[in-house]
């Protein structure tokens, strides 16, 4: 299918875009944290597809090229609502003025009773710097491995490595400070 | 080595994937022995687990196909593009006749067209050479030199009819006059 896409054919086009496009679609949201921009993602990414098929060489490689893509709309979309922090569901900060996110959890309550866990990952992930997140988000959640982790974000694999090793410290911190862990 | 330098090895530990190097003999030894790093090694493993909770939601629309763009073909066209292009055409075809020195003839040898695009064109072959007009001018004197000759016989004739009218007229008028006297 993704040979017939390189070769122009336009109906193996639209059946990779009903096969990928909840992947590509979940992968933005967990990075932008925001269903409506992770679509805008999505569609932007589908017709970079479109428009650049010729580029693509080896059809081994499509997963990690598609994923690329979708990481330069994501880093866009960032950079053009880099001072919106809120996501779907608004956050508080925290009253100390430090600036850190928390989570409106009721006291004595658990956590994890209260509010979805994967909830809580995502916002303590979009703390994460962009790198880290990214490298979390490839591994994690697409499943990648290290070396697609680091063609994917264009850098060495220790690189990736080293992103990928501070991303979970921070997603550990960030739990941490949401009170989920100790 | 350092707790906090051999961790930014964890991921070798955390993820044990062909094709990437495994984790070192140091690194594994300072973890069996080191109570933190087995601890936050640990940390992380249950990390990891959380992360399974992630669960796909669908896009919230399917994706819009982008259409290749239609082929325009030329029999659909308005006639007055058609036009337009046809006179696009012919100033185009005139400007590369002009500038390849075109020449276009109708001779006695039939419709010829020449052209020169880096140098002068050459007379044409066609043109009568000079034997051939001194040939030409002979047979145009000739036929004339006959019909002069021709046009003064006849006037010749003409005038020596007059001269004998004339002539007989004067004799007998002489005979008149001789018969009267």
């Amino acid at each position: 299918m993704i040979r017939r896409f390189i070769q122009g054919d336009e109906q193996a086009f639209t059946e990779l875009v009903r096969q990928w496009e909840t992947r590509v679609f979940n992968f933005a949201w967990r990075y932008l944290g925001n269903r409506e921009d992770a679509q805008d993602v999505v569609q932007e990414t589908f017709l970079s597809v479109f428009k650049s098929a010729g580029s693509l060489r080896d059809p081994a490689s499509f997963p990690t090229w598609l994923y690329r893509i979708a990481l330069n709309h994501c880093r866009t979309q960032w950079r053009r609502r880099s001072t919106d922090v809120s996501l779907d569901d608004p956050l508080q900060y925290s009253d100390d003025g430090s600036g850190d996110l928390t989570v409106p959890v009721t006291a004595g309550s658990n956590a994890l009773e209260s509010v979805e866990t994967w909830e809580l990952i995502q916002k303590a992930l979009l703390r994460l710097s962009e790198e880290h997140r990214t490298a979390i988000i490839l591994k994690e959640y697409l499943g990648l491995n290290l070396e697609e982790v680091a063609q994917v974000m264009e850098c060495p694999l220790s690189t990736a490595k080293s992103r990928l090793y501070h991303g979970l410290r921070g997603v550990q911190r960030n739990l941490t400070k949401i009170g989920i862990r100790s | 080595m350092q707790c906090h330098e051999i961790q930014e090895q964890f991921v070798d530990l955390l993820y044990d994937e062909q094709g990437t190097p495994s984790a070192g003999s140091e690194l594994l030894a300072h973890v069996s022995s080191c109570a933190s790093c087995q601890k936050e090694l640990a940390a992380l493993k249950a990390l990891r687990t959380t992360f399974k909770v992630w669960r796909d939601e669908p896009p919230l629309r399917p994706v819009t196909i982008p259409q290749r763009a239609p082929v325009r073909r030329v029999f659909r066209l308005p006639i007055w593009n058609v036009a337009r292009y046809a006179a696009v055409a012919a100033l185009v075809t005139l400007a590369l006749l002009g500038l390849s020195n075109a020449q276009i003839r109708w001779d006695k040898s039939g419709f010829s067209f020449h052209t020169s695009l880096f140098q002068q064109s050459q007379p044409a072959a066609d043109f009568y050479t000079k034997d051939e007009m001194k040939a030409i001018l002979n047979r145009v004197l000739n036929i004339s030199e006959e019909s002069n000759r021709q046009m003064i016989e006849r006037m010749m004739d003409t005038q020596d009819a007059v001269r004998a009218v004339e002539l007989r007229a004067i004799t007998h008028q002489i005979k008149e006059d001789r018969i009267r006297n």
